[in-house]
């Protein structure tokens, strides 16, 4: 009898249960190490969020606010940048955040083995301390895009003092300043962080426990935030955003990401350099814009949520060309085009990765072009060997896509910009490298705004890629959570979140 | 009996060594540079050199392999390229998890298959027959991750009593541990007890048929000796096999089962680490899964011996 009640009852008592103290964030990956020089996920970032304060915050329209910088002015035609400290901050293990700090963390980001901040950080010639809270950064070049560099990774302030004693096993147990410490981690399970008692803003915060569960399968992350394990979960996919707006324990937050999805052409780059390939002529490339309609593709693949577009901005940012229109579909003009390159039809392949939203797409791009006679030949491979042809080269036609960054210069300059680490299908126009040049070193706004928007036009002009559209982050947040505030950066930040 | 485990073992060596060359060339062979995958999305040259240099990716993949093999051989499996934890580290930590899952499902799996074929044997073609040959079939016919996804929905959002996924260890909570670990065992259990059903179904019948069952009957031996002494440890041979070395299979880490509840096994382990061709973890795990098929066997042959007095008494002769 005694065998037989057990378990029944066992199953009752732990019934879940909510602690209105603690919240669970639901990830779609498992964060890498946590380490803000070390990392590149984004499930990472997201992470850091609560750990690390940075230099530079962002507010919800992408404006620099701060942060551990007060305030900060441009210097020496924009070859220097003079940062204010705040004072009485104080790191997890009690060292002081002073402008020592931050001349260790820019450095540490600059120099330490295997750190993925060099290259956003090349500009940067050294740090001087010019008094215990005020740090000045000389640069090689002006390079306005610097702040948003500090409003990310690069600015993320880690204990010098943590730093130095655990060397390589930082990451093992991240020391940093923000309002959350860090209690545990086990790999591919959870990551646990608690409340800092010493958070410069802690009123501010109000859990005493942060939990990370990653959990890469959308439907199982969005089962969890049903059934209550997860109070929230990130990246809900446009498929079920429907889902979780009709269950009313939970509420859907968005906002419009920084990031974009495009057809990437090989114009010659790599292995394919001296292949004849059809995508290589620009009449090919205009007859293919002309076979596609964004609109489609948002309605079918993305169920309407994402936002169909042209440009490597999103239309919320400043530097949105708003003069540019997207080129609505033209099967006529499409043939048309086609003849006049030399063509009844051609073919091309185009190489994806085998996820589902991934096929979805090509499958769809794949029947609307075929109708222009572009014929398409899917190319599914995993991700890794995508990614991998794409830097070999070996390939005619990709699609490819860019989380986005604050600055529009992250988001366009490796790509075009004259040796750029992302340029993988070897497009080089002297013109608009200079524009791209010019707009990193010019601090005035407006200045920036044309030569983005002038630069803009001639790539549409070429379409050495077609943008497709924006990505939006989609939260699904349980009724019990009050005062969660999408970003579009896409991470969680906790102030005020109860 | 121990002349026979050592030459088992003799023949265990060159067998990992094969595997531990075939794996690691044919993960070479694989398309996917682990520096790429590894760089971040901005792939900032300086990294992917860095990266490259620090395992060895540069080298041929005869040198990359002698290097493996020498870490190996002093007791080194190398790090992930990934988390840059220890490969041994990451075995020993996923493994109790896998242990745990392999142990629950498979007690599942006995619990319900055994006593369930014994009834089927004995009372042949009848409506219990019947109707557990159509469970077998059922719990051999559904797919794994199937059967999960329904319990998640069912069981946790429909009726929110046990949590849809995640871990917690024994140690922290025994109570949340058996919460997390009913369904997934519940899922691997069902297709096991089917496959268990089949066999010693089948075994129980053939001996059931035997000459040494007629001849205990006839002499009077209670029906209930003849089925579970005489008749079942007859059966059980076969089975005890079989069951030895689909734990073993179960020991590599049951992948779908454990992708689907998100439970930090080998299983989850493998597949992340294949998509980030994080090769020194998969060159970790399957190396560890080849070795516990082996020694699977090795203690399944030998629960043979146990079991079979005629393999004993051809021994002695």
């Amino acid at each position: 009898m005694k065998l037989k009640t057990t378990p029944l009852l066992l199953m009752l008592a732990m019934a879940p249960m909510s602690y209105a103290k603690d919240i669970t964030i639901g990830l779609n990956s498992d964060p890498d190490a946590l380490d803000p020089d070390l990392s590149r996920t984004m499930v990472g970032r997201e992470v850091f969020t609560s750990l690390f304060d940075k230099l530079i915050e962002i507010d919800q329209q992408l404006n620099f606010v701060p942060m551990l910088a007060t305030s900060w002015e441009w210097t020496d035609e924009n070859k220097g940048l003079i940062l204010k400290l705040k004072q009485g901050v104080v790191f997890h293990d009690g060292a002081p955040f002073n402008a020592q700090a931050v001349k260790f963390n820019i450095e540490r980001s600059m120099n330490l083995d295997g750190s993925r901040r060099k290259t956003e950080l090349a500009m940067v010639n050294n740090v001087e301390v010019l008094d215990e809270y005020t740090v000045k950064l000389n640069l090689i070049q002006p390079f306005i895009p610097l702040l948003a560099t500090l409003a990310d990774r690069s600015g993320m302030m880690v204990s010098p003092l943590a730093a130095e004693k655990q060397g390589k096993n930082f990451s093992q147990n991240p020391i940093g300043s923000g309002p959350y410490q860090f209690d545990s981690r086990v790999p591919q399970d959870r990551i646990v962080l608690d409340k800092f008692k010493g958070y410069w803003e802690s009123e501010h915060y109000h859990f005493n426990k942060v939990t990370f569960l990653p959990l890469p399968d959308s439907t199982i992350r969005l089962a969890n935030l049903k059934s209550g394990q997860v109070d929230i979960a990130e990246r809900i996919t446009p498929t079920d955003v429907e889902s979780v707006i009709s269950d009313s324990n939970l509420h859907l937050l968005e906002s419009s990401g920084l990031g974009y999805n495009t057809i990437t052409f090989n114009l010659g780059y790599g292995e394919n350099k001296d292949k004849d390939m059809v995508v290589k002529k620009p009449l090919v490339r205009e007859a293919f814009e002309y076979a596609i309609d964004r609109n489609i593709i948002n309605q079918v693949v993305f169920s309407n949520q994402y936002v169909p577009d042209n440009q490597w901005v999103s239309p919320e940012s400043i530097f949105y060309a708003k003069d540019i229109k997207v080129p609505t579909r033209n099967i006529e003009k499409a043939k048309s085009l086609l003849k006049e390159a030399g063509y009844d039809s051609v073919n091309i392949e185009l190489a994806i990765a085998n996820t589902t939203e991934a096929t979805q797409l090509g499958q769809v791009i794949q029947a609307m072009a075929g109708e222009a006679g572009i014929n398409l030949t899917l190319k599914t491979m995993d991700n890794a060997t995508v990614l991998d042809a794409k830097t070999r080269g070996a390939y005619e036609a990709t699609i490819a896509a860019w989380s986005g960054r604050v600055d529009p210069d992250s988001n366009i300059y490796s790509f075009y910009g004259e040796g750029g680490p992302l340029n993988e299908n070897g497009f080089n126009d002297k013109e608009i490298q200079g524009m791209l040049v010019e707009a990193r070193s010019e601090s005035d706004v407006e200045k920036r705004k044309k030569l983005y928007a002038t630069a803009m036009k001639k790539v549409l002009e070429q379409r050495p890629q077609l943008y497709l559209y924006h990505p939006k982050w989609q939260w699904g947040v349980s009724n019990k959570i009050e005062g969660f505030k999408p970003y579009a950066d896409g991470m969680p930040r906790l102030r005020d979140v109860k | 009996m121990l002349k026979f485990i050592i030459n088992r073992i003799y023949i265990a060596i060159p067998t990992l060594f094969l595997i531990s060359f075939f794996i690691f060339g044919l993960q070479k062979l694989m398309p996917g540079d682990p520096a790429l995958m590894l760089a971040g999305e901005d792939r900032s040259p300086e990294a992917i050199n860095y990266i490259r240099e620090l395992y060895h990716l540069n080298e041929p993949f005869i040198v990359q392999y002698l290097y493996w093999l020498g870490d190996v051989l002093q007791g080194d499996f190398g790090t992930s390229i990934r988390s840059d934890e220890s490969v041994m580290d990451l075995l020993l930590l996923k493994l109790p998890v896998t242990i745990e899952l392999s142990i629950l499902s498979m007690l599942f799996a006995i619990l319900i298959s055994i006593p369930m074929s014994i009834i089927a044997a004995v009372k042949k073609n009848s409506g219990w027959d019947f109707s557990s040959s159509i469970f077998a079939l059922i719990g051999q016919s559904i797919p794994n991750f199937w059967l999960g996804f329904m319990m998640i929905l069912l069981v946790s959002v429909h009726w929110g009593i046990l949590p849809a996924s995640g871990y917690v260890s024994p140690f922290e909570s025994l109570s949340q541990n058996i919460q997390t670990m009913i369904m997934p065992a519940f899922v691997l259990g069902t297709g096991l007890a089917a496959t268990i059903f089949r066999h010693s179904r089948g075994a129980m019948l053939e001996v059931l048929a035997a000459d040494f069952i007629r001849t205990a009957r006839a002499k009077g031996v209670k029906r209930k000796t003849i089925y579970l002494k005489h008749a079942l440890r007859n059966a059980l041979i076969p089975v005890v096999t079989m069951i030895t070395i689909q734990f073993g299979e179960l020991l590599g880490g049951a992948v779908l089962t454990e992708q689907v509840f998100t439970i930090p096994g080998l299983g989850k382990l493998i597949v992340d680490s294949v998509y980030n061709r994080d090769f020194p973890v998969v060159q970790g795990i399957v190396m560890f899964s080849a070795l516990m098929f082996i020694f699977s066997n090795i203690i399944a042959d030998s629960a043979y011996y146990l079991l079979d007095p005629k393999l004993r008494h051809r021994e002695v002769s």
